[in-house]
């Protein structure tokens, strides 16, 4: 039963799921959902699904030929770095790009039926982690042609992955409740990947530029450039993850989340009034 | 009829914002004030649905899509108070998005899921949606590759046979063939005689609401001004149609003389 009294009278709102409960309860539309999108940018294309793999590879093969003659770095085979770079990035910046105009989106579904709005991130973010998964298989083969080998580090790969998650998460959320009110955000968000995509460290050390002190600031206090540097670390250099930036985050990106999943529950109600 | 209450309604108000492009200043002005310009849909709402009622709602556009949303827990009053014991109040909805890119299953288990029903419910109910709708070969076939009408009649089928305890009927509800429209007659009847569902039927024109309810509500400016059985509502019409006509032919006799 749900009883809502507003203004000047008891207010008794019975919740009847909390998040994870949501998301189990909502599993078959995140997964049919996601299946649909990843449909829709193969449906009519001659070479279809191979563009998931076509994309990224040659996104890295170019970027790394001419960061290759550019930095003439010694030991470093650019092609997997620039790739591991580029994969994450794309996945960020597809997730948080879609996700700022996503309530105006979904809205004609939106109006039919009460539905939290994180599960729309979910499934969005569900659709382009299956790309991503393709693109890393590719990366695995790429590597076995490097002199880059694989170590038993690889296992922190679950870990690096899952703060990738968790912080895009956060962000997607966030960047979704406030997409919704100013739709100048988009632009905003925009720019701002494109100042990440050389500010990050997605085709380049992010600290080759910089001293040790500017060079770690910028490695670990940008969200972007640390899952990069943690997704680097563990399938390229096989390095373990760096644990106290990664718990530092860990528990910012929990705080930030539950924030923010706060904010799309307190407004839930809300946004249908300005569609 | 089972005589416990469904829905109440207490004083409830609802205001909601005009969709309008903004300026650059207007923008910001609306960061800070979250809301720019409103207008009243529903003005102080108090009636009641019992559990198992069928009732008509006669309504103006506006107040139909802020009641549809009340209903349907999609929105939240300013003020007042809404008791909601509907477990799964659905609006029966031939317009749902369904996935151009994937199959009737597919598309099945999509919407189902949505509407929040459970997994082996959708397996059951899948089925019968097949059956209903007559698309038993069709099953695998991407939506894109239906032609116009037999996925009109998808539409219908999903609507018909995923209800909840509450079904919200807001338009027509044919489509297809004379054969399809009436099987979707005959359904939304064994729906009616089924005495644990309510019904909600949100249309203007009383003959209609005389075939499907027990009880019309007709609103005006957000608020109650008439609740009453339909047949003394059209009794009720043709009196005063019958007293207008009346009225011109008394004037047009003195116009005469």
């Amino acid at each position: 039963m749900e009883i809502k009294k507003i203004k000047n009278k008891t207010v008794k709102t019975v919740k009847k799921y909390s998040f994870f409960r949501n998301v189990i309860h909502y599993r078959h539309f995140i997964i049919l959902g996601a299946k649909a999108q990843i449909k829709k940018k193969i449906v009519g294309k001659h070479l279809s699904w191979l563009w998931l793999i076509i994309d990224p590879l040659a996104q890295s093969l170019i970027y790394g030929l001419f960061i290759a003659m550019l930095l003439r770095h010694r030991g470093i085979s650019w092609g997997p770095f620039v790739l591991t770079g580029i994969l994450t990035f794309n996945f960020v910046k597809s997730t948080l790009k879609s996700s700022v105009q996503l309530i105006h989106k979904k809205e004609s579904l939106i109006r039919l039926n009460k539905v939290p709005k994180y599960i729309f991130v979910l499934e969005l973010m569900l659709s382009n982690l299956l790309e991503y998964f393709v693109a890393i298989g590719i990366l695995a083969i790429f590597i076995t042609f490097t002199p880059v080998r694989f170590t038993i580090n690889i296992l922190f790969f679950p870990l690096a992955l899952f703060m990738l998650l968790l912080l895009t998460f956060t962000f997607s959320c966030l960047f979704m409740h406030i997409g919704f009110y100013l739709k100048d955000f988009t632009n905003i968000v925009q720019v701002a990947f494109r100042f990440l995509f050389y500010g990050s460290g997605v085709i380049w050390p992010v600290d080759h530029f910089f001293g040790n002190v500017l060079g770690s600031i910028l490695k670990f206090g940008n969200p972007m450039s640390f899952v990069i540097v943690e997704c680097r670390n563990v399938l390229y250099y096989g390095k373990g993850l760096d644990l106290v930036p990664c718990l530092c985050w860990f528990i910012l990106a929990v705080v930030l989340s539950g924030l923010s999943i706060y904010l799309l529950e307190k407004y839930d109600g809300k946004y249908m009034k300005n569609v | 009829m089972c005589k416990d209450i469904l829905i109440r309604f207490e004083d409830v108000h609802l205001t909601e914002n005009k969709k309008q492009t903004l300026g650059f200043k207007k923008s910001l002005s609306k960061i800070k004030k979250m809301i720019i310009k409103e207008h009243d849909t529903i003005n102080g709402l108090s009636f009641e649905i019992k559990r198992g009622e069928h009732v008509g709602i006669m309504t103006e556009r506006l107040e139909k899509e802020s009641l549809n949303k009340l209903f349907t827990n999609v929105i939240d009053q300013d003020s007042g108070e809404i008791i909601n014991n509907a477990k799964r109040p659905i609006r029966f909805s031939p317009d749902f998005k369904f996935q151009a890119i994937l199959s009737i299953i597919d598309n099945i288990k999509y919407a189902g899921a949505f509407f929040g029903f459970s997994i082996y419910e959708i397996e059951a109910l899948t089925s019968e949606v097949l059956e209903f709708g007559g698309l038993k070969m069709f099953k695998n076939t991407l939506l894109t590759n239906l032609d116009q009408d037999t996925a009109r009649m998808f539409r219908h089928a999903f609507a018909l046979v995923f209800t909840g305890d509450l079904l919200i009927l807001n338009g027509a509800y044919k489509a297809g063939s004379k054969e399809f429209q009436a099987k979707c007659k005959r359904r939304i009847d064994a729906i009616m005689a089924n005495k644990g569902k309510t019904i909600i039927v949100m249309n203007n024109n009383l003959t209609y609401l005389n075939e499907l309810c027990d009880r019309v509500i007709v609103l005006s400016d957000g608020k109650v001004i008439r609740e009453d059985t339909p047949e003394n509502l059209i009794m009720e019409k043709k009196e005063k149609t019958r007293k207008e006509k009346e009225k011109n032919m008394e004037k047009e006799r003195s116009i005469n003389e």
